[in-house]
Formats: C-alpha cells, sequence, structure tokens
C-alpha cells in the first residue's frame, strides 16, 4: 500500500515538473537558421569624353586593362554565395557605338566566363542612357567564383571618324549585387 | 554552421534583466549575508560564520526584451521568420545579463564591552561572475538583410557593447550602533581579476549613400576594441590543463590583476516602528596589468569603386595598380591590431534602499499585553535598488511584506517591478534550528510553470552557523 502511494506521489512529481513547468519548445529550430544578406557594392566606373579616343593624331579605338582580384578566394564566398549580378549604368553622347567586354580568368589565364556590355552611338548627341544586367548563378556562378582575374576590353565600334573637337562622352557606373545564403 | 551559432548566440545575448537584484535578500536581517548588501544594517547576533561553499550561491539569468520561449516555441511558425520578428523587435539597449556569487568563507563576530557590544566586524572572501551584453542589433540587421536594403542607414559600431567578468573579492567590514536610531556601516574590498573581457567604447560606422561618380559610395569608419585580462594566456596552446588550473587557483587567491573598492550604508530608524537605510556596492576599480590582450580594428576608408582609367589619361596608374592600392587600404583597416598595454574596468555600482513600516507585536497567552522583548512580527517596504551598466542606470522597485511566523523562522514575500517585467513575486524563507541557519530565497516564482517564457531568474541559498544574541 505504502509502495504504491510513493509511486503515485512520485508519478504526480513527474508529471508536474514534466508538464506543469513548460511548455512544448524546440531548440532544434535553430538548425532552420538561414541568413540571406544581400551586399550591393560599387564595381568599375570612368567616363572619358570624345577627344580621349584620338590619341597622338590618330584615333585608339580599342582600351584594355585588367586587375587581378581575390574577391572570390575566401571559403566563406566560396560556401554562400549564391547569386551575383552585375548592373551597368551607360550615358552616351558620343556619335559612336562601344562594346565593354569583361573576361573572367583563372591564375593561368584560362577564360572561364565573359559577356558584353553594349552602347549605341548617339548621333545628335544627346545623352542615351541604358542598363545592362548580367547575372550568374549555378555553374555559370561556379565558374565565376574560380577567377582570378578581370580583364576589361573597350572597343569603340566602327562609325564617324573622331578628332580632337568631336562632342560628347561616355561614362559607366556599376555595382555587383551580391546574394549570400549562409545556412 | 558556426556563423550561424553565432549569430543565434548574438540574438540570445540580447535576450535577457536584473542580475544583481536580490530584492528578498536585502534588509532579512537573520540571513547574515544581508549584510553584504547594506553594511549598514542593524545586526541582531553575536557572530556567524557560513559553512565553506554554501553560504552563499546566488545565480541569475535574465532577459529584457524576449523571452526564449518567443523565439523557440514548437508553434509551427517559420524559424527564421520568428528570428527577424524578434531581430526588428528589440532594440540596441536590450541586454542579457547573468550573474553567480559563490562565498567561499564568510563570518562575523561582534565587539564592545560585553554591556554593549555596539561593533561588528564581518569578513569573507567571495567569488563572482557577472557578464552584460547589449543586443548588437545594427550588426544582426547586416547579417540579416545586407546592405542592399539599408542604402544610407548608417550601421552603428556602437551596438558592440559587452562585458563578462569572473573576479575573486577578499572583503572586511566595519558596522556600528551609534546609538538606537542610527547604524552605520563601511567595507573595504579587495578585487582580483581571474578574466575579464570588454568592449564597451567602440564607435563609428558603415553606410553606403549614392555615390558622384559611381552608383555607391561606401563609409567605412571603424573603431573597435575588445580587451582582455586573464584570457590570452589559456588560450596559448602550450598551456596544459595542470598548469592552467594551478594559475586559475593562484588568481583566485589575489595572484592576478587587482583592484580596491568600497561599500558603504546606514540604517536609520525615524521612530520605533519607521526606519530607513540605504547603501552603496563596488565603488571600485580594477587594474588590469597581467596577460593582457587588446584587439582593435581602427581606421577610415572611403570606396567608391574602380577607375580602370580607359584611355589612360589619369595618373598614369593601370586599373591593377590602382585596385591594389585600394586593397591595401581594405586590409589595413580590417587588419586586427593588438596592444598588451593596461587599463582600468570600474566594478558595476549598486545602490539599494528602503522605507519600512514594522508593526504588530506578539500577544502572550496568559495575558492580554504584549511580549516585551521580541519586537515586531510583521514589517512592510518599499524597496529601490539601482546598477550602473555601459549604457546606463538600470532601476527596480520592490514592495514587501515580512513576518516572523514563529522564533526561528521567518519568510519574506516581494513583489518587484522593473522596466520590463510588472510581475515578478518573489519568496524567501530563513529558518534557524540549533544556531544553525538555512535560507532559500527565489524570485520570478509566477516564470517557474514556463521556465523559458522567464525572462529573468534568480536563486539564493546558504546556510550559517549563527551564534545567539543572549539579551
Amino acid at each position: 500500500m505504502m509502495v504504491t502511494r510513493t509511486k503515485y506521489l512520485y508519478l504526480a512529481l513527474v508529471t508536474l515538473l514534466v508538464c506543469g513547468c513548460t511548455k512544448p519548445i524546440d531548440f532544434d529550430q535553430a538548425n532552420d537558421l538561414v541568413l540571406q544578406p544581400v551586399i550591393e557594392s560599387s564595381l568599375i566606373f570612368y567616363s572619358a569624353s570624345a577627344s580621349d579616343f584620338f590619341v597622338g593624331g590618330s584615333e585608339q579605338s580599342t582600351a584594355e586593362d585588367f586587375v587581378e582580384i581575390d574577391l572570390f578566394g575566401g571559403s566563406f564566398i566560396q560556401d554562400n554565395l549564391v547569386r551575383v549580378e552585375f548592373v551597368f549604368e551607360i550615358e552616351n553622347s558620343i556619335n559612336r557605338a562601344y562594346q565593354l567586354r569583361l573576361n573572367f580568368l583563372d591564375e593561368n589565364n584560362q577564360l572561364l566566363e565573359s559577356f558584353n556590355v553594349n552602347t549605341d552611338a548617339s548621333p545628335n548627341n544627346e545623352v542615351i542612357a541604358s542598363t545592362h544586367m548580367e547575372v550568374f548563378e549555378g555553374d555559370a556562378l561556379e565558374r565565376l567564383k574560380q577567377s582570378r582575374i578581370i580583364a576589361f576590353t573597350l572597343v569603340m565600334q566602327p562609325g564617324e571618324a573622331i578628332n580632337q573637337d568631336t562632342p560628347g562622352e561616355i561614362s559607366v557606373k556599376s555595382k555587383g549585387v551580391f546574394s549570400l545564403n549562409i545556412d | 554552421m558556426r556563423s550561424q551559432q553565432l549569430f543565434i548566440l548574438m540574438v540570445f545575448l540580447a535576450s535577457f534583466s536584473f542580475g544583481q537584484n536580490k530584492q528578498v535578500l536585502y534588509g532579512f536581517s537573520e540571513v547574515p549575508q544581508s549584510l553584504l548588501l547594506n553594511p549598514g544594517m542593524q545586526i541582531d547576533n553575536k557572530g556567524y560564520f557560513g559553512i565553506s561553499l554554501l553560504s552563499h550561491v546566488h545565480v541569475n539569468g535574465s532577459s529584457s526584451g524576449i523571452s526564449l520561449y518567443d523565439l523557440f516555441a514548437e508553434d509551427g511558425r517559420d524559424f527564421n521568420l520568428k528570428l527577424r520578428n524578434t531581430v526588428n523587435t528589440l532594440r540596441p539597449t536590450d541586454f542579457l545579463t547573468a550573474t553567480q556569487q559563490l562565498e567561499i568563507i564568510s563570518g562575523g563576530f561582534a565587539l564592545g564591552p560585553s554591556y554593549d557590544k555596539n561593533e561588528y566586524l564581518s569578513f569573507g572572501l567571495y567569488q563572482e561572475f557577472d557578464a552584460i551584453s547589449y543586443f548588437p542589433k545594427d550588426y544582426a540587421i547586416l547579417a540579416l538583410e545586407g546592405n542592399q536594403r539599408n542604402i544610407g542607414r548608417p550601421f552603428l559600431l556602437e551596438h558592440l557593447n559587452f562585458s563578462a567578468n569572473v573576479v575573486s573579492v577578499l572583503h572586511i567590514g566595519y558596522n556600528k550602533r551609534v546609538n538606537s536610531k542610527f547604524t552605520y556601516g563601511v567595507r573595504g574590498k579587495i578585487y582580483s581579476n581571474v578574466a575579464d573581457i570588454s568592449s564597451n567604447a567602440n564607435s563609428g560606422r558603415f553606410i553606403t549613400l549614392q555615390g558622384d561618380n559611381n552608383i555607391y559610395k561606401h563609409f567605412f569608419d571603424l573603431n573597435l576594441e575588445v580587451k582582455t585580462s586573464g584570457i590570452d594566456g589559456f588560450l596559448d596552446d602550450n598551456t596544459d590543463s595542470q598548469e592552467a588550473i594551478k594559475d586559475l587557483r593562484r588568481r583566485l587567491l589575489f595572484g592576478g590583476s587587482l583592484g580596491v573598492g568600497i561599500d558603504l550604508g546606514f540604517t536609520y530608524h525615524i521612530t520605533d516602528q519607521w526606519f530607513v537605510d540605504a547603501s552603496i556596492l563596488d565603488v571600485g576599480f580594477i587594474t588590469h596589468s597581467k596577460d593582457i590582450k587588446r584587439y582593435q580594428v581602427k581606421g577610415d576608408l572611403e570606396f567608391e569603386g574602380i577607375d580602370p582609367i580607359f584611355p589612360e589619361n589619369n595618373d598614369n596608374l593601370t586599373a591593377d595598380e590602382y585596385w591594389s592600392q585600394i586593397e591595401e587600404d581594405f586590409e589595413e583597416i580590417f587588419t586586427l591590431d593588438s596592444t598588451t598595454s593596461r587599463y582600468t574596468t570600474s566594478r558595476p555600482v549598486k545602490f539599494n534602499s528602503s522605507l519600512n513600516y514594522a508593526f504588530g507585536k506578539k500577544k502572550l497567552k496568559d495575558c492580554d499585553c504584549s511580549a516585551e522583548d521580541d519586537g515586531y512580527l510583521n514589517r512592510i517596504g518599499a524597496q529601490l535598488y539601482a546598477i550602473k551598466r555601459p549604457k546606463g542606470l538600470q532601476a527596480a522597485l520592490t514592495a514587501y511584506y515580512y513576518r516572523r511566523i514563529f522564533s526561528g523562522f521567518s519568510a519574506k514575500a516581494t513583489y518587484t517591478v522593473d522596466t520590463y517585467s510588472f510581475s515578478n513575486i518573489g519568496l524567501g524563507v530563513s529558518a534557524n534550528i540549533f544556531g544553525l541557519n538555512l535560507y532559500l530565497m527565489a524570485d520570478n516564482l509566477l516564470a517557474y510553470r514556463n521556465i523559458y517564457d522567464a525572462q529573468h531568474v534568480s536563486l539564493q541559498l546558504g546556510l550559517n552557523y549563527i551564534f545567539k544574541n543572549e539579551n
């Protein structure tokens, strides 16, 4: 009799402790945490007047340059970067069309990815504003992450010859939109 | 995974209220440890000693803003959504504190002529852990959203504000009953730092604005510092655990960075039944001079992008040279510098005060008169508590009822209001059996129904041997 009573008392106590004191709570939910910050950063910019393409008495239609970048080098970016969007805002009032080519190369100078940003000529020298967007996801993004060099090539397309006094300007602004998924 | 856990920890750090308030113990004169809360308390024992390691254990975790339950309830709602709501609800002044105290030795005895022992000396050694962290809101927003949705919004680096320390405290107190109305006391303390980490003086910001030459310009103005004392030595891989324990023991026994402090207090009887008391505790500092490591990130930088300088018309730099320069600037500003110069931390100063009214003398059964020497059985009063924290004062107001239930057994019930809780009910009992004094105190009793929903829990218990006052 005594034993049974103790048992009931014990049972009641346990019930009280387990049910009475807490409501259901699940700490494993923390495993579901996903951080999805989106970072926007300025990238390249330049502006040039038409006469800048007239060097030493002749037209210079191609300009090239490159940067070595370590942007994608860290394991954090490698693991968590899920989408990259490049946005270019171009304003052109020169009566020549332009093509900006971006080549992404690995350390052995092997081409991984590339894209072009095209700009129309402005025959009447009015400002033509255009926006170009380039999105990298999936396999293309994985290749982009391997790149260590970005080469820029600006090509002035054939058209009406320019000289010291040709009016107009071209300006390019750009940003990168980096979407992360940290889980 | 690690960054994820860190983030959750960060949100937690935000979520906890009053670490140091011991409203039940304050003024509970049967318990000798109440003398630590007011060195100028009226004492009515001849002496005592605390039973080693049991005389005062105090643990406390508390939260402001949200509770654990809000975030982790099994309510079928998406965890990420709950977390975002939590982050948005919390303010950068919300904080978490945790306190723990362990008395190692304590004792006291009355002094003075045998017919009037009106002086009292008390002493002891205790270990204390105290931590506070404010919610680093802007850091959390940046981690959750990035800067895309926050163009033009400054991310304030001052939101990172925390400190945690372990000290051992050796103290000796003097108490004097000047007359039947007035008693005062003073306690001197020597602090020995075991470990200290703090970051309380951060400033600067990160902001993205519309640019002039490019789409955006980004400003980094960083001034961050984390100070540590007594920690770097343990991080050293070459330290084995044996040595570490030895070192820890040495620091607990005043081999660490040292500091001094003082407590002051008084009790004043306005009438036979009304009295006021007040105390100020831990007015002191520690000068950290041993095993210091301070980490800094300092500098400012404006970034608008790379100008690949197509027709190479300015500066004669190639795009790569230009970029290398920017990379260097970034590296310079984000590189963690460290120094070992000494620094000083102040202890969290605490203030206690109360207004009390005693009433109801014990009636003797065989006559209709009241017992002469037993004093009043009941007491009610109001207590005010405040503590100085890095971002300002935190205060709490308590109303209480005290009752001596029978000889050697008394109880106190409290109701406390602070910034975050209007439902904090506490209860404490003290029992004297054959000279042994046993006490147990807890607050926020209502919250024990669902402990996870509690924003504050505190528990104190202890055991003393008391030499009773014969007269």
